[in-house]
């Protein structure tokens, strides 16, 4: 059973495509979109913020993630992301923006699919992409084992939980 | 942790500093004392008060702790007595207690004090030297009357800029706040109208909420309040609480013993339940959602709006 959302590590727009509003008190932004409809939210956000804001539209992660990085270096307090894409691409270019140290009220995330997610297997570490949800069940890519996706979304790893569904009464 | 109070000795006084006393505290025997965390304070429990003091000296394994306290005429009587001390008079201390430590993942640290509010960064600065922590330090003070001065400028040298003039103050901090690298967090330890002037400057430079901290001495003088009772629900007693006289000191005067530490609505040790009334909040501990849901309040500052609280006691 999973309990309500908030009361776990996963956020609304991780289990519904949803967009956040751009935080008004920005003094600079940069939005980050990750494929064509990313770029339209990316786009209407450029327009909602006051705040000078570079927009990149992007075709794939690794791009995203190389721009993010050129921004972050010489960026400064007052500074806010936008990030636009999929949930397993979001999650992805989250976990790099968290990394340079920048904080939750600094980045704003805008999901255009959350039917498939990454999903880590705690068994033999591998992290599949799978279209599934929490709650369900779905063979591990690398260890074929059943596994239950939880409701748990690492941030440093952008993948959720997966253990065996029937760790408890499986016999070896 | 133990919570059992310290009885220590004063080891050494320095009144260098016009209306400001450093105070040397060591145990009797010269043992080691706890640890804490830069940015703690002690609460220093004398006769009818008890203040909490930063610490200023070295947080790991000290041999002393070191407060600094400002001479306030008309305070409750704590810094008074603080400054009465001679060498050798005993004092009992709550053991420390962390509420504005450094945040372990910021990339650099801004820490901007006024007047005797430079005492947490005093350990912030001391911390940060040790560590190889970056720091820049701003620190505004009436002149000649900075505390801590040479001992700043040791740990923080080109990094530390003091300012006795408010305009030039205002103007740099504009300046700092608005030059910080990503990943910077603000310290900010002064009078209330202080910090709020430089939260205040903070946000509108787009600071978000998360990298601003602050380090609050207690609340200016509060309102005395109108009278209101308090009903016991788990004794069924009455309490009644006069205008001028807290919640807190109400139910001492019954008998009713509350967990409690400063006194001034900043430690979070006297929280109790509410279970029928509107709260008033005027405590610094908890959140707007905690003050917003109504069903607790710290006793030392907060009262009833209304007649009437229903406290699960």
């Amino acid at each position: 059973m999973t309990p309500p959302l908030e009361l776990t590590s996963v956020p609304r727009w991780a289990v519904e495509p949803t967009v956040a509003p751009a935080d008004p008190s920005a003094t600079s932004c940069s939005a980050f979109a990750i494929g064509p409809e990313a770029a339209e939210i990316a786009q209407a956000w450029a327009k909602e913020t006051v705040a000078p804001t570079r927009l990149h539209l992007m075709g794939d992660l690794a791009d995203a993630v190389a721009a993010l990085d050129a921004d972050v270096a010489g960026a400064c307090v007052g500074w806010r992301v936008l990030l636009a894409g999929s949930l397993v691409d979001v999650l992805r270019l989250r976990a790099h923006a968290l990394d340079h140290g920048l904080a939750d009220d600094e980045i704003a995330i805008a999901t255009t699919r959350t039917d498939e997610l990454a999903l880590a297997c705690v068994h033999c570490s591998t992290v599949g992409v799978a279209r599934t949800a929490v709650g369900d069940v779905v063979a591990c890519e690398g260890c074929n084992r059943d596994l239950l996706v939880y409701h748990h979304v690492s941030r440093r790893k952008a993948a959720f939980l997966g253990f065996q569904v029937d760790a408890e009464t499986w016999e070896a | 942790m133990t919570t059992d109070r310290l009885s220590l000795v004063v080891a050494a006084i320095d009144d260098t500093v016009p209306g400001v006393r450093s105070v040397t505290l060591v145990r009797p025997d010269g043992a080691p004392l706890p640890g804490y965390t830069p940015g703690s304070h002690v609460t220093v429990h004398g006769e009818g008060f008890a203040n909490a003091y930063s610490l200023t000296g070295d947080s790991i394994d000290p041999s002393s702790y070191a407060i600094s306290v400002l001479l306030v005429g008309d305070g409750r009587g704590g810094s008074r007595w603080i400054h009465g001390l001679v060498t050798g008079d005993r004092v009992e201390v709550a053991p420390p207690r962390s509420a504005f430590p450094p945040v372990m993942s910021a990339r650099r640290h801004l820490l901007v004090a006024a007047g005797i509010g430079v005492t947490p960064v005093v350990s912030h600065v001391r911390s940060a030297a040790r560590w190889g922590r970056e720091v820049e330090v701003l620190y505004a003070h009436r002149p000649g009357r900075g505390a801590h001065l040479a001992e700043l400028a040791d740990l923080a040298g080109d990094a530390l800029r003091c300012f006795t003039d408010r305009e030039v103050f205002a103007a740099q901090l504009e300046r700092s706040l608005a030059a910080q690298p990503i990943g910077t967090h603000l310290y900010t330890c002064g009078p209330a109208g202080f910090m709020d002037a430089v939260t205040q400057a903070a946000r509108r430079l787009g600071w978000p909420a998360s990298r601003i901290h602050l380090e609050h001495f207690g609340l200016a003088d509060l309102d005395e309040g109108e009278p209101f009772e308090a009903v016991l629900t788990a004794s069924g007693r009455t309490v009644a609480v006069p205008s001028g006289v807290s919640l807190l000191d109400a139910l001492e005067a019954e008998g009713v013993a509350v967990p409690n530490l400063c006194r001034q609505g900043v430690c979070g040790e006297c929280r109790v339940p509410v279970s029928s009334g509107t709260p008033w909040h005027r405590d610094l501990f908890l959140t707007d959602d905690e003050k917003a849901a109504g069903d607790t309040l710290m006793c030392c500052v907060s009262r009833a709006t209304g007649d009437r609280l229903e406290i699960d006691l």
